[in-house]
């Protein structure tokens, strides 16, 4: 990779790291240290792939996310977690130990926890949504599902989450 | 937060208002440095294709000329960028926490000055390292100088936090247990025994833990500055040597626990984070004690009352 290039990469790392990183702190149920190594090797990925990356595909946003997405199935098959991201309904909650650690207000705590009980596909949709806030175009195209399919999975995922709130 | 109405675009409203985490500054450098390698790593080896398309080509050619040519360009390219210190990509990543370790450890003008490396010099590795432009002299140097202070750390461990000794035992490649051991050496060196001389309670310590040193180190080791350290550490450190079973000390010490005990001060121990460099230390004792049947045979609390060792 030549270093205007690299240059470009750097660039796009200082806006994307955080980004990504909340992305999987998010997705690894508020595990630091997970979402560290995750962070890590989607980044190595994107250097690795970066020269073969065209704009005129998708946006940096997009392919980033899509690498870190794909990671997060890779890792989740490899801890035989979930079978599959489709099987999500099953898929047990998230580990309480990280999110007891966390410094936020009450409020916060307690709707991170509720978001936490939800199945994966419903709290990966949640976090793309309203808190990395994607569009729904980037959605598909991060998550492989159709325009409509990310739609109603948002729509689930609001009454899922609306049912536990008190 | 406002209560929740029920609709969805209260709901909606609390989700978008949910905390963003950020990664720590630690990580971030660590990454842009781990990237700025692999950077360098991958001129390395597009080189050593360019090598072999070379020799492919003049293998082709029968000029002599040519083939000797290539071969001459290549060796320069591949010499310029490769010495005898180059790193694997372990050590750069233990050299990244090395100098963030140096960087992080520059607002305390000990650790500074201890590391013989500037607060400029110090800044210009690690932008180095940010820009990708980290040569092998300046890791090596980075190296060099935490061999150095590791060396001069056993003799005075006290000197340096934890958390400095770990990171230039990464940089150096130095086993974290060496590193640990000296500490661990100085962290129960603050542990008094009524009935034994300092000077012979903490030899007889520190050959508990695994550690060899000169009797000009033991000295100034004990003439180090006092460390912070917990009664439970204390009493943990006194039992080091007795685990240790070496019978003609335990005659001279008063307290002491039955092994069912030791092993719960085992179990206890490991999960205290402040004395995680005493477990290192206490890693190395298990290789050389039988403490996992100990810790295994524990069901009882921790009660330090005098009873003869079993």
């Amino acid at each position: 990779m030549n270093p205007d290039l690299y240059k470009q990469f750097q660039a796009y790392y200082d806006q994307y790291l955080p980004k990504v990183y909340n992305y999987l702190f998010y997705r690894t149920g508020y595990n630091k240290e997970l979402a560290e190594d995750l962070c890590s090797s989607v980044f190595l990925k994107a250097l690795e792939k970066f020269p073969d990356f065209a704009v005129e595909r998708a946006s940096f946003q997009t392919w980033v996310y899509s690498i870190a997405h794909n990671l997060l199935i890779d890792h989740y098959r490899g801890a035989k977690e979930l079978a599959s991201l489709d099987e999500a309904e099953e898929a047990p909650g998230i580990d309480s130990a990280p999110l007891a650690k966390l410094q936020v207000s009450e409020d916060f705590h307690r709707v991170l926890e509720l978001i936490g009980t939800l199945p994966e596909s419903y709290r990966e949709i949640l976090t793309l949504k309203y808190i990395d806030e994607l569009d729904n175009t980037e959605i598909s195209a991060i998550t492989g599902k159709s325009l409509v399919a990310v739609r109603v999975t948002l729509h689930r995922a609001l009454s899922a989450l609306k049912n536990k709130l008190p | 937060m406002s209560p929740f109405s029920g609709n969805n675009s209260d709901l909606e409203k609390i989700l978008q208002s949910l905390p963003r985490f950020q990664p720590s500054a630690g990580f971030s450098f660590k990454l842009r440095c781990r990237l700025a390698y692999e950077q360098r790593t991958t001129l390395l080896q597009e080189g050593f294709s360019w090598l072999g398309k070379t020799f492919r080509v003049a293998s082709l050619v029968t000029t002599a000329g040519v083939f000797l040519f290539a071969s001459l360009s290549s060796y320069a390219f591949v010499s310029s960028s490769i010495t005898p210190n180059t790193p694997v990509l372990g050590s750069f990543e233990r050299l990244a926490d090395g100098i963030y370790v140096a960087l992080a450890g520059n607002q305390d003008t000990k650790t500074e000055i201890q590391l013989d490396l500037t607060k400029k010099r110090l800044e210009e590795l690690a932008a180095a390292a940010q820009n990708g432009t980290l040569t092998a002299e300046m890791i090596t140097e980075v190296s060099d100088r935490s061999q150095e202070l590791l060396a001069s750390a056993k003799e005075a461990p006290t000197r340096l936090k934890v958390e400095t000794l770990k990171g230039l035992a990464e940089a150096s490649g130095q086993a974290l247990s060496t590193v640990a051991s000296a500490k661990g050496a100085a962290v129960s060196a603050k542990a008094s025994n009524e009935n034994l001389p300092d000077e012979v309670f903490q030899e007889i310590r520190y050959r508990a833990l695994g550690i060899n040193l000169s009797d000009e180190q033991l000295v100034a080791a004990n003439q180090s500055p006092s460390l912070e350290t917990s009664p439970e550490t204390a009493l943990v450190a006194k039992d080091l040597y007795i685990i240790h079973n070496d019978p003609r000390e335990r005659q001279t010490t008063p307290d002491s626990l039955s092994p069912s005990q030791a092993g719960t001060i085992l179990q206890q121990i490991s999960q205290e984070p402040e004395i995680a460099v005493l477990n290192q230390a206490l890693d190395e004792l298990k290789k050389q004690s039988d403490l996992d049947s100990l810790a295994s045979s524990v069901d009882l609390p921790v009660q330090v009352d005098t009873v003869t060792l079993e």
